[in-house]
């Protein structure tokens, strides 16, 4: 490894509209390092990579590859530059063969011009070279979807090595891949440090970044909060880096559980990202799902509510086993679920507060005999929820669109807790909310465990499960891997589970 | 649990649907054979062909189209308006060249038309096309006049009807255009491009190529070759009328959609577009042949379309299906 900066990021700055992503980040990395990235879910990581990879553009700041000031704004100044992005959801032509995924830029012809005839022979020989270059033993002609993820991702390396990349940039690759193709992953990468390659390798996992890694630079905030040496750092010390300190926010009073009867259970729940999940829910309690980005806990969640498909396992509501196949058979079982895309599937954007809050109860809203609606009882219902939930709207028919995120996703809460569901599944409740709102979120879900119903929260915030739920069950790579109690968990224990380092 | 691996095995073997359209194909043909001899003729051959040029000529269009992952609607449209300038030109110039030179202009620019629609302004090609085709109609109709038919003369039928080794010029145009443009969809860099676009628009734009010039070419190409087929079809009958290839566009998507080009883009080819573009030829004749009501046309190119398709979709879904079931290995 040389000892000099060989890529220097310089005071990066990035914001979405009102939301600053990264505030004057600084990064450098060598060749022949192979740098890890980690930080928490929304810390900046991918925002950064993005703007590396001439996918976001910065506000400001400098980059410089070997002591050089370069400008990257699109995909193919980053290309010129050496820069190979491997993205975590892989960037191919899915019905097109592997040697044209490779030079589709570049295909070489016998002529000049978009309408030269292709060198077929030429362009196979060439293909194959970087094949043999990563060991994946496929025909140049093979089409990409017949291919595994893990080849799929092979194919991207070598796209990335033909371009003759001095900096290679890893964004989560061994999330959808085995362990036997990680494991030929991390042999390719080895190879391509050795021949001096920078490699920037994203994770989210600490026994992968021990293994691989000889740098690991952690990202808090939008600000990077230090590289270290990864022979001279331990988990515990990558954590509180991760972690930080935090401000306090306000959290309700939680009310002991009443009865330890459970009334909801799933036992070994199979399918393409769960492996055999099973756990039980007490009534009147608020159980929390932690686990990073990816490890499965959406899955779980579609699954209950019948969403995605389930290969194989059992779900039981009150003692009696329930099929739930469709999101309707999911709701007269008495489950309700909030997504975590509040905008796209959570609200009906264009509608008023009011016909949106209605909306999942319209049936029991008809009027006997014309089978109008019943205005008067939509309004006194959407008065109680408005009230009940603080939601700020101007007035009942205000559209949606027009109310500020925190609004919105009460707009969307009160819609569900109106509906009288034993079981409210909510996948990521405060995301994108602010502090107030937040509390308000927080009571009202503990407000209406107090009729019985059970609360299911998804989060990627460990404070927010350890501030309101009574029992915390951590995912890991589609299994349960840890339950943890109220008393017993902390910030640090959640994310040690989480990362997968059980030491 | 036994019950339920059997039925993974069996679905996940082969899909049933992968039968559908070869049953379909061999069912016609037994009807053909049996209940229209007249048909294998070699005349009704060579009028089969020579009727088919047209549509041959514009699904080459169409196919690229289709295999970018989008639709043009308006080649009925675009044959109707340069069938009907070509036989204006004629009409005044009385010279082939500039006839066909115009033709092809005139359907240059209007492919422009579309493919600026859907490059640069991103209007879906759907709408882009529509509105596209209604302005050529009212065009072409503003050209053609109050007579509602525009007569060029018995000269202009010399472009599509002279006989070549026994097989009309309008069979033969069709044969160099197919020739000319397998070799561009399969051999060059821009048939890779054609694919491309219509498989990941993203990654192709990632890899530094100008994905709107791609668009915009392939949309200009397939006006060009309405250009041609509006001069072949309006030198068959010797002049234009009013609403003449209104409605072409229904059997260049079927004969796309037969060929096995999908609608969702990127799959496909030329080849097997051929096919397609026999199978409707001769499913047209043989309505003629065996007399059908005029009327009752439009019902059975609606099936065959929805049913083509509607094939196309199922695959699409069993795919899908049997990839979110499989469960991978850990």
């Amino acid at each position: 490894m040389s000892q000099t900066n060989y890529l220097v990021l310089k005071d990066i700055n990035k914001s979405f509209s009102s939301n600053h992503v990264l505030k004057g980040v600084n990064f450098s990395a060598r060749q022949g390092e192979i740098h890890g990235f980690i930080g928490g879910n929304g810390a900046g990581k991918s925002t950064l990579m993005n703007i590396l990879g001439g996918i976001y553009e910065k506000d400001s700041g400098e980059i410089y590859i070997d002591n050089k000031p370069v400008f990257i704004t699109k995909p193919i100044h980053s290309i010129q530059n050496g820069i190979s992005f491997i993205h975590q959801e892989l960037k191919l032509f899915s019905m097109q063969s592997v040697a044209d995924n490779i030079f589709m830029s570049r295909l070489p012809t016998k002529g000049k011009g978009a309408f030269a005839i292709i060198d077929d022979a030429e362009k196979n020989r060439l293909t194959q070279k970087w094949l043999d270059m990563v060991g994946l033993k496929v025909s140049p002609n093979t089409i990409v979807n017949k291919l595994s993820i893990g080849e799929q991702q092979m194919v991207e390396i070598a796209k990335a090595l033909s371009y003759e990349s001095k900096i290679i940039i890893f964004d989560e690759p061994t999330s959808s891949l085995t362990s036997k193709e990680a494991n030929i992953l991390f042999d390719l990468i080895r190879k391509l440090k050795e021949s001096g390659t920078c490699i920037i390798y994203i994770s989210h996992k600490f026994e992968e970044i021990f293994e691989l890694c000889d740098r690991v630079t952690v990202l808090r905030d939008g600000k990077e909060v230090g590289t270290v040496n990864v022979s001279e750092t331990t988990t515990d010390e990558l954590v509180s880096m991760v972690i930080g300190v935090r401000l306090e926010q306000y959290y309700p009073e939680i009310p002991e559980l009443t009865t330890n009867e459970k009334f909801f259970e799933v036992k070994s729940l199979v399918n393409k990202k769960l492996r055999n999940v099973s756990f039980s829910v007490k009534k009147g309690e608020i159980l929390g799902i932690f686990g990073l980005v990816g490890a499965g806990r959406s899955e779980l969640a579609r699954v209950i509510f019948g969403l995605d498909y389930l290969h194989s396992g059992e779900i039981y509501m009150n003692k009696n086993q329930k099929s739930i196949r469709s999101p309707k058979k999911a709701m007269s079982a008495g489950i309700s679920f909030l997504t975590e895309d509040r905008r796209g599937e959570g609200l009906i954007l264009n509608m008023s507060v009011c016909d949106n809050l209605n909306l999942p109860i319209l049936n029991k809203l008809i009027k006997p005999i014309t089978n109008w609606l019943n205005k008067s009882g939509m309004k006194k219902n959407t008065e109680v929820a408005i009230q009940q939930f603080h939601i700020k709207a101007s007035n009942k028919d205000q559209h949606v669109k027009q109310l500020s995120g925190g609004n919105q996703q009460k707009v969307v809460l009160s819609k569900w807790f109106m509906t009288n569901s034993q079981l409210f599944i909510l996948d990521e409740p405060t995301r994108g909310v602010d502090i107030k709102a937040k509390a308000e979120i927080y009571e009202a879900i503990v407000n209406i465990t107090s009729s019985g119903s059970a609360v299911m929260i998804i989060s990627s915030e460990a404070l927010e499960l350890l501030g309101v739920c009574h029992r915390i069950l951590v995912m890991k790579d589609g299994l349960l891997v840890k339950e943890l109690m109220r008393n017993e968990a902390t910030e640090e224990k959640l994310l040690k589970y989480a990362m997968g380092d059980v030491s | 649990m036994y019950h339920e691996r059997w039925r993974m095995k069996f679905k996940l073997s082969k899909s049933y649907v992968d039968y559908i359209k070869p049953s379909l194909l061999f069912v016609f043909i037994i009807i053909i054979m049996v209940r229209v001899p007249i048909f294998l003729k070699p005349s009704n051959i060579i009028s089969v062909l020579a009727q088919g040029a047209t549509i041959g000529i514009v699904s080459i269009g169409m196919t690229m189209v289709i295999l970018s992952g989008e639709i043009d609607i308006s080649v009925g449209a675009q044959l109707y308006c340069t069938g009907a300038i070509a036989s204006e030109v004629f009409l005044a110039t009385k010279s082939i060249l500039i006839t066909t030179l115009a033709a092809i202009v005139a359907g240059a620019i209007f492919g422009l038309l579309n493919g600026i629609g859907v490059a640069k302004l991103k209007i879906p090609s759907m709408i882009t096309t529509l509105a596209v085709s209604n302005i050529l109609t009212g065009l072409a109709s503003l050209l053609i006049g109050s007579g509602s038919t525009l007569i060029a003369g018995d000269e202009y039928k010399v472009i599509s009807q002279t006989k070549i080794f026994g097989i009309l010029s309008s069979t033969w145009i069709f044969i160099l255009l197919y020739v000319v443009f397998a070799i561009i969809i399969c051999k060059t860099r821009f048939g890779r491009y054609v694919y491309a676009v219509g498989d990941n628009k993203d990654a192709l734009r990632a890899a530094g190529i100008n994905v709107d010039f791609i668009q915009i070419a392939i949309f200009v190409l397939t006006g060009m070759l309405c250009g041609v087929g509006g001069l072949v079809s309006t030198s068959r009958l010797g002049g234009s009328q009013i609403n003449l290839s209104i409605g072409t566009e229904i059997y260049c998507i079927a004969a796309v959609v037969i060929g096995g080009v999908s609608m969702s883009g990127g799959v496909g080819n030329i080849f097997g577009v051929l096919v397609g573009i026999f199978m409707v030829a001769a499913l047209d004749n043989l309505l003629r042949l065996i007399s059908v009501s005029a009327y009752l046309y439009d019902l059975v190119w609606g099936i065959v379309i929805f049913v083509v398709v509607l094939i196309d979709v199922l695959k699409k879904k069993q795919q899908i299906k049997n990839q979110e079931r499989k469960i991978p290995e850990l």
